[in-house]
């Protein structure tokens, strides 16, 4: 392994490392010197839900597509979300596996694994990248950062793959590539709209606390009573 | 930045200043948190309405108010402003276009918001925007005219105390008529009440029926109940205007009063956009914890049934029904079962419509777009996911909850000839009710009274 | 509501294929499209052109529609009587064939 190699996969990941946790840590302190909306409605609804219970409704969200009409018309878009996210927890599991635990990698089943979720991740990528210019809707509200942050991962995304089985028999070139764009996309993620994933658990709380105040949340579908009378 | 700040409008500059003041940190959550997904798109009544145009998307909408967050409170767009689309207004133009945008492309349904992955509340801000540019003057005419009118006399519709009592003792006299019972009372600002009714003042002013109607209800339930003679507007311009403090003012008001009469219990006719503003956004605006109870009518009357206090023959409203859920009441208040239930107890043939609950469709007439004349063609326009859905029912008539769903509604069916009716529920309970042995009881006491006076007289 | 615009010339007159913008514009011609179009299909008698002068009249003394009460006591008309006159009601029946503008608000 080269010099350059072995920095990229070790010193380069860990100042990443830890200039993103900097970036996050000063991002999430101005977040929350925001000053929180006060809520002093009684609740309503059918007394069925609450505060608590909406939230929980409202972070479950991610995980089911039937619960919005958005996800529920369109489970194709809602198929490459999961596989597409599955990709970077794939992705990024790597990034510590090579450098950490190569001994992992002699599983050829852990590989496949990997490069099963990071090339299926890289072909949503492309699709991605296809409806974003070509969707009139997509493109109208996508700016540069959008674009710029689906290529970088869906190549990151092609590079893991590559790099997935750490072997340098045939060259550094793979490896050395993907550790080198996991170490710009650790720096640049916070800066970028990838960063989406630290207010997640805000906006859905704050939402779903709302919501199940209002007895919104979860929504109902059915009829909640019985035609009896 | 002096230069940066010569540059641009006062009006500009007011309204960068007080999106500071204004941004919670759950608006901050949503606006840093959408990621272009573009999921929101097919959710808006505007974007089915106008397919090809992207600028009605809900994130687009959104980008516009997003711009300025990230231009002026937000890092990146410090740093980047073109990587991240941040961006400033300058001039007052820019700011007219801004209110196309949130007051004439948004009837801040929220249908967008319970549609998003991330959680963004795009109503929220959009109100929020409204707010700040409210708060330079800019704002559609009809909107300014109506919170005038309710800043200065109170109410949205201008109407002076003395016409109020005028036509709350009109409907009074038409009550004790078709009751028979000359004693029968709507009263006014009666202390120690169970109940305070609050009204939309379209009622008052254009078509008492409903409360006839509902004096009808509670004469038949035998409530204790009175009408206060101020505070009696449950409306609120605050929530359309994006203004707190005319928010807080109105619904203020009403407190006050349910306060002074000692009421135990608020009970808000059917109007979306008041029962949200009055039970639900309110106590936030006005800054203050409400100690009495409060409710929709329809709860009240559902329980009226439900305690046998009122007896209906469903059988008296023939023809067939639809339900069509107001935005605020479904969307933001959770009250989606309780009209059903009702719905389904005083008509034979209901038929619901679908998507239904909080997925419902607007009306196209919400967020005071019923008051923007300027933008009355394109909300038409917009309509027609409304009337399809509504000529998919295959119903005769449709049924809502709010005032400005029944007004939104009839202009959809007129424009697109569905050639259907439009009703609340306080008309068809009230049609429903089986009164006709009080009323012969009536009939039959105060005869023998009047013989027993004039026998007495002679 | 082409017929109207036919015979009035003018379209812009029209507030959004309704109500009138400009209540000058009115005249008893115009009038009498404006309640064939709103339901009133066999022609104003004497007791709708009470009901029109009065909500006129209320118009432009104190730019605003007079209270329904204010239309049946003064004009002597039963609420019932009103809405058999007028079945689209009194903004959208009276309000318009006496050529008032929309009104603002929840209408």
């Amino acid at each position: 392994m080269s010099n350059l190699l072995h920095f990229s996969e070790h010193a380069l990941q860990e100042v990443a490392l830890i200039l993103m946790a900097t970036v996050y840590f000063l991002r999430i302190r101005w977040f929350m010197k925001w000053p929180l909306g006060k809520e002093r409605q009684p609740a309503t609804g059918l007394g069925d839900t609450n505060p608590k219970k909406g939230a929980r409704y409202s972070l479950a969200n991610i995980a089911m597509p039937w619960a919005m009409e958005s996800t529920r018309s369109k489970p194709f878009m809602y198929a490459q979300f999961v596989v597409f996210h599955l990709g970077v927890v794939a992705a990024i599991t790597l990034s510590f596996i090579i450098p950490y635990g190569p001994g992992l990698l002699k599983s050829s089943s852990l590989v496949a694994l990997i490069q099963g979720l990071t090339g299926t991740a890289c072909i949503v990528g492309f699709m991605r990248i296809i409806r974003r210019i070509s969707n009139p809707y997509i493109r109208a509200i996508s700016s540069p950062d959008d674009h710029f942050s689906l290529i970088l991962l869906t190549s990151w995304f092609a590079f893991a793959f590559l790099a997935a089985p750490n072997d340098i028999s045939g060259g550094e070139g793979f490896m050395l590539t993907y550790f080198l764009l996991t170490a710009f996309f650790l720096m640049y993620v916070p800066f970028s709209k990838i960063s989406h994933y630290l207010y997640y658990p805000f906006t859905r709380t704050y939402l779903g606390r709302s919501f199940g105040r209002r007895g919104v949340f979860p929504i109902r579908r059915k009829p909640a009573y019985q035609r009896s009378i | 930045m002096n230069t940066e700040k010569n540059k641009r409008s006062y009006k500009a500059q007011k309204v960068i200043d007080r999106m500071g003041q204004k941004l919670t940190r759950q608006m901050v959550g949503s606006l840093t948190a959408c990621v272009h997904c573009g999921m929101c798109t097919d959710s808006c009544h505007y974007v089915l309405a106008n397919p090809g145009d992207p600028t009605f998307a809900p994130a687009y909408k959104a980008d516009k108010i997003r711009k300025l967050f990230k231009q002026h409170y937000d890092w990146t767009g410090k740093v980047f402003p073109k990587w991240v689309k941040a961006g400033s207004v300058y001039t007052d133009e820019e700011l007219q276009e801004l209110k196309d945008i949130v007051f004439g492309k948004c009837t801040n349904c929220r249908r967008c918001t319970v549609n998003c992955p991330m959680g963004v509340d795009l109503a929220t801000f959009n109100r929020m925007a409204r707010g700040l540019l409210c708060h330079v003057g800019i704002m559609p005419e009809g909107v300014e005219y109506v919170a005038k009118e309710q800043w200065e006399i109170g109410n949205q519709m201008g109407v002076l105390k003395e016409d109020y009592i005028e036509t709350v003792e009109w409907q009074e006299e038409e009550l004790q008529s078709e009751m028979e019972d000359p004693t029968a009372k709507i009263p006014i600002d009666k202390p120690d009440s169970n109940i305070v009714y609050v009204i939309n003042p379209r009622e008052i002013k254009h078509d008492p029926r409903s409360i006839l109607d509902a004096a009808k209800i509670f004469y038949a339930a035998g409530e204790d109940y009175t009408m206060p003679s101020e505070g009696w507007d449950m409306t609120n311009f605050g929530l359309f205007n994006g203004d707190d403090e005319l928010g807080g003012a109105v619904a203020g008001r009403v407190y006050d009063k349910v306060e002074e009469l000692r009421g135990k219990k608020l009970v808000i006719s059917e109007c979306g956009h008041g029962y949200r503003s009055t039970r639900c956004e309110g106590p936030n605006w006005a800054k203050k914890d409400i100690t009495f109870d409060a409710e929709s009518s329809v709860i009240t009357m559902l329980e009226y049934i439900k305690q046998g206090k009122i007896k209906v023959d469903k059988t008296k409203n023939p023809g067939s029904y639809t339900f069509h859920d107001s935005c605020n009441n479904a969307r933001s208040c959770g009250l989606t079962e309780e009209p059903r239930e009702l719905l389904s107890l005083v008509v034979e043939d209901f038929r619901e419509m679908y998507p239904n609950r909080a997925e419902n469709y607007c009306c196209t007439g919400g967020g005071g777009a019923m008051s923007m004349a300027e933008y009355r063609p394109s909300r038409l326009k917009s309509a027609k996911i409304k009337a399809d859905q509504l000529a998919a029912t295959g119903t005769k008539t449709v049924v809502t909850s709010c005032h400005n769903c029944v007004d939104g509604l009839t202009d959809l069916i007129g424009h697109y000839k569905l050639g259907m009716d439009v009703t609340q529920l306080v008309n068809l309970v009230a049609n429903a009710l089986v009164i006709d042995d009080i009323v012969e009881e009536n009939k039959k006491k105060y005869a023998e009274k009047e013989e027993v006076s004039s026998g007495s007289a002679q | 509501m082409e017929t109207t615009d036919i015979k009035t010339g003018n379209k812009e007159t029209f507030h959004c294929e309704d109500f009138l913008n400009d209540i000058d514009f009115w005249s008893i011609d115009i009038a009498e499209i404006l309640a064939k179009d709103n339901k009133i299909a066999d022609g104003l008698t004497a007791d709708h052109w009470k009901v029109i002068m009065y909500v006129r009249e209320h118009y432009l003394k104190y730019e605003r529609g007079p209270e329904i009460v204010k239309v049946v006591k003064d004009c002597g008309i039963s609420f019932k009587d009103l809405c058999n006159l007028f079945p689209c009601g009194l903004v959208r029946g009276a309000y318009k064939v006496a050529g008032l503008p929309r009104p603002h608000g929840c209408i």
